[in-house]
């Protein structure tokens, strides 16, 4: 079998994720449609709350109650060992199942946010990459334990063989970040989910990092579905671009394009209110209003309240379906339709991000 | 209204069954600053430099190896402390006017509370209020980080992680402090939360006068929010400025490191050429001889294999540790 360079390696079709609480249903993902190419890297931001790490948990599976995956596809092309790639629904597989256990952590692995939370507080950071190791590659203990502590050397942890046999309370903010990072790497993953990565990372580590995760990508055709608020390394990093509203993705197309010429108002907003080196603002710019509660069900578009050009009667009225613009850019957002009751659509405001 | 002098804090690095003292982390090692009351001191550097160690040693949730620690808190007159030397119960009355924002919400926030109690509950161990008026204070507080008040009977894991952030900086502010160490507050936050967190703390700053001591690697924000700029590598200090003077014109090799690495969002920005620090990360536990910035500096020279510089006053308010800063002719951030 040849690889494409732009074959699928995973659709996400309509997938709807929501929390049963006594209060109501939170509809944390509610019909999430994307998919990612073999190798490619998929940027994923959105305002806090909007629902970029649930996404992530559904893929792997690994929702808890009272979260449930209700509806959609994953569809990921699992390369067999012999003949041809199959196309499994991982919706469909038991999430504690021996085949979701050999994807999960191996094929598609995750750095998670907060990662001092993740990491066991009572093991050694070494032995818990090293179970990892063990789980998912042919090898040995002690080849397991070689392999542990090259990543974390490559990590940029200084003094690797001591820190294996750290706990995580041992370690700072940004070690902790790059022990889960060196684990999510160590298998060589198909995909990596990478939510929030370098939070806690200084500008020089992260461009380290960042360059470790670009040569996986480029040697092993890793792909990345990488989830940041950080619209500077969204831009060095990313092929694709997908903007999340609510629970659905409200823009998405190729991340030169959006950083060039934002569409959805939100995405337009969303670059405004950059804090920048260039600029003493005294206030920055904010998006008026929070984010609504996932509970509530709002008629029309999702961002009527909190856009900038709102237009009455219609904003509120009708739901925006995803429509594909010129340079294949998909927009949830009723301007770009018949129903705007504006000559033109506001020209994207190219002064406001530069 | 804090100076911090001579401040250390070495971990013992321990190995083997017995756990054998082998080494100590010399995670900070020697930091001297001041704050001033209502201003805001930025702390930038690489991670694992030591500083969220100094935040802990403030609040006292370390004791320090050596140095002291002097705080004045207003509103008392005269009263001076000297926090390295206290103990548990003489720190109890300080404790109130310090607060710290902690770098991981979720190891720091208790799972078994709702968020009702997580935030009240400074305000209830200082008996300051109770039954509906604490609620009342609470649901000002979630409003204010913009969280919903409906949220108030959920417990943590409910939440995002930059929700739970926004837990953190509510229960750290709900007491009206005098200084608060916020570290990392919002690297978890999208751009627009994180720009109205922003403007929250400046607002409570100028209502209430709050000092900060601000831990963050964005340097965009760290930019935004500070009075003055501290750059720490390896457990020391190695620059100190107004922010505007540290960005226009950096006097030490790392910080025009540092400077230079920073991501710019959208294709209309010229990037300066981008400096990769070469070489490994200084191991603290027996950093290198000289300057612990040698190995990796492109401007090093024998002397700085030998001699470490120490952090001098090179102009109005401006200290750097590095022999040559004065000769240098180093690039800033965001000007071209
Ligand atoms: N266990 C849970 N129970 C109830 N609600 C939840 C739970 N986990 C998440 N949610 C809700 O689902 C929504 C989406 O959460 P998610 O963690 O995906 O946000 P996010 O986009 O990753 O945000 P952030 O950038 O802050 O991490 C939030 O409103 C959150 O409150
Ligand atoms: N409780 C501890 N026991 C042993 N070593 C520790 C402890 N706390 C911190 N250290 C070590 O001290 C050094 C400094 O850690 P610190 O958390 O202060 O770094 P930091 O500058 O906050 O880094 P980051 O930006 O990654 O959060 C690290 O090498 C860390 O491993
Ligand atoms: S549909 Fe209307 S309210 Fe929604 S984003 Fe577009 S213009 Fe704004
Ligand atoms: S003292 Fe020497 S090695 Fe250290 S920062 Fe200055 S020039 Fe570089
Ligand atoms: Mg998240
Ligand atoms: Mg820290």
């Amino acid at each position: 079998m040849t690889v494409q360079p732009n074959d699928t390696l995973l659709e996400v079709k309509d997938l709807q994720t929501h929390f049963f609480m006594a209060e109501g249903v939170a509809k944390a993902v509610d019909s999430t449609t994307f998919s990612i190419g073999r190798g490619k890297v998929l940027g994923v931001v959105g305002e806090s709350g909007c629902g970029k790490s649930v996404t992530a948990r559904s893929i792997m599976r690994m929702v808890r109650p009272p979260g449930h995956t209700v509806d959609g596809e994953i569809l990921y092309a699992r390369a067999a060992e012999t003949g041809p790639t199959t196309s499994v629904d991982l919706l469909q597989l038991p999430a504690t199942g021996a085949e979701m256990r050999s994807i999960r952590g191996g094929e598609i692995s995750m750095i998670f946010q907060e990662p001092r939370a993740s990491l066991s507080p009572v093991h050694r950071i070494g032995d818990q990459i090293t179970e990892n190791i063990l789980l998912h590659q042919p090898v040995s203990p002690a080849e397991a334990e070689d392999i542990a502590t090259d990543m974390l050397q490559q990590v940029h942890i200084p003094l690797p063989e001591q820190r294996m046999g750290a706990f995580a309370h041992q370690l700072s903010g940004g070690m902790c970040q790059r022990v889960m990072i060196a684990m999510a790497l160590s298998c060589h993953p198909n995909l990596l989910i990478a939510d929030e990565p370098t939070t806690a990372l200084d500008v020089t580590t992260e461009a380290q990092i960042l360059e470790l995760m670009q040569g996986l990508q480029a040697d092993l055709n890793m792909a990345i579905m990488f989830i940041t608020h950080d619209l500077g390394v969204v831009a060095d990093m990313a092929d694709e671009v997908a903007v999340m509203y609510l629970g659905k993705i409200v823009e998405r197309g190729a991340a030169a394009d959006i950083f060039r010429d934002p569409k959805h108002p939100y995405t337009i907003a969303l670059l405004e209110s950059l804090p920048r080196m260039d600029q003493k603002r005294e206030w920055l710019q904010t998006i008026r209003g929070v984010v609504p509660d996932p509970y509530s069900t709002l008629s029309g578009c999702p961002f009527h309240p909190r856009c900038a050009d709102f237009m009455p009667g219609v904003c509120d009225e009708i739901v925006p379906q995803p429509i594909t613009l010129e340079d294949e850019r998909e927009v949830r957002c009723l301007l770009y339709t018949e129903h705007a009751t504006r000559e033109t659509p506001p020209p994207a405001e190219e002064a406001s991000h530069q | 209204m804090l100076e911090v002098n001579g401040l250390k804090k070495h971990f013992p690095l321990t190995s083997g069954l017995f756990s054998k003292v082998v080494s100590h982390i010399k995670a900070v090692d020697g930091v001297d600053f001041t704050l001033q009351k209502g201003e805001t001191l930025g702390l930038v550097g690489e991670s694992g430099c030591g500083k969220t160690t100094v935040g802990r040693l403030i609040m006292r949730l370390y004791a320090p190896t050596a140095g002291d620690i002097n705080f004045r808190p207003h509103g008392e007159e005269g009263a001076q402390y000297d926090l390295g030397a206290l103990d548990n119960k003489a720190l109890r009355p300080v404790r109130t006017h310090l607060q710290m924002i902690f770098q991981d919400p979720y190891t720091s926030l208790n799972p078994r509370k709702t968020i009702l109690d997580i935030i009240g509950e400074p305000l209830r161990l200082n008996g300051m209020s109770r039954g509906s008026e604490l609620e009342d204070r609470v649901v000002e507080m979630l409003r204010l980080v913009g969280l919903r008040p409906e949220y108030i009977t959920r417990y943590p894991h409910a939440f995002s992680g930059g929700q739970r952030q926004r837990i953190g900086i509510a229960r750290a502010l709900i007491l009206n402090p005098t200084l608060v160490i916020a570290d990392e507050p919002v690297s978890a936050l999208d751009v627009s939360v994180q720009a109205q967190i922003l403007n929250l703390l400046k607002f409570l700053q100028r209502e209430l006068d709050l000092t900060y001591l601000f831990i963050a690697h964005d340097l965009g924000v760290v930019k935004h929010i500070s009075d003055r700029v501290a750059v720490m590598y390896v457990g020391k200090l190695v620059e100190l400025a107004e922010a505007d003077d540290l960005y226009r014109k950096p006097l030490h090799p790392y910080t025009e490191a540092l400077l230079s690495a920073v991501h710019v969002a959208g294709p209309a920005h010229s990037q300066g050429e981008r400096i990769v620090l070469e070489g490994e990360v200084a191991d603290p536990s027996n950093p290198p001889s000289g300057c612990y910035f040698h190995p990796r500096c492109r401007y090093a020279q024998d002397r700085c294999h030998q001699e470490t510089p120490e952090l001098q006053n090179v102009a109005k308010d401006r200290y750097v540790a590095c022999h040559f800063a004065e000769e240098l002719d180093l690039a800033g951030a965001g000007t071209t």
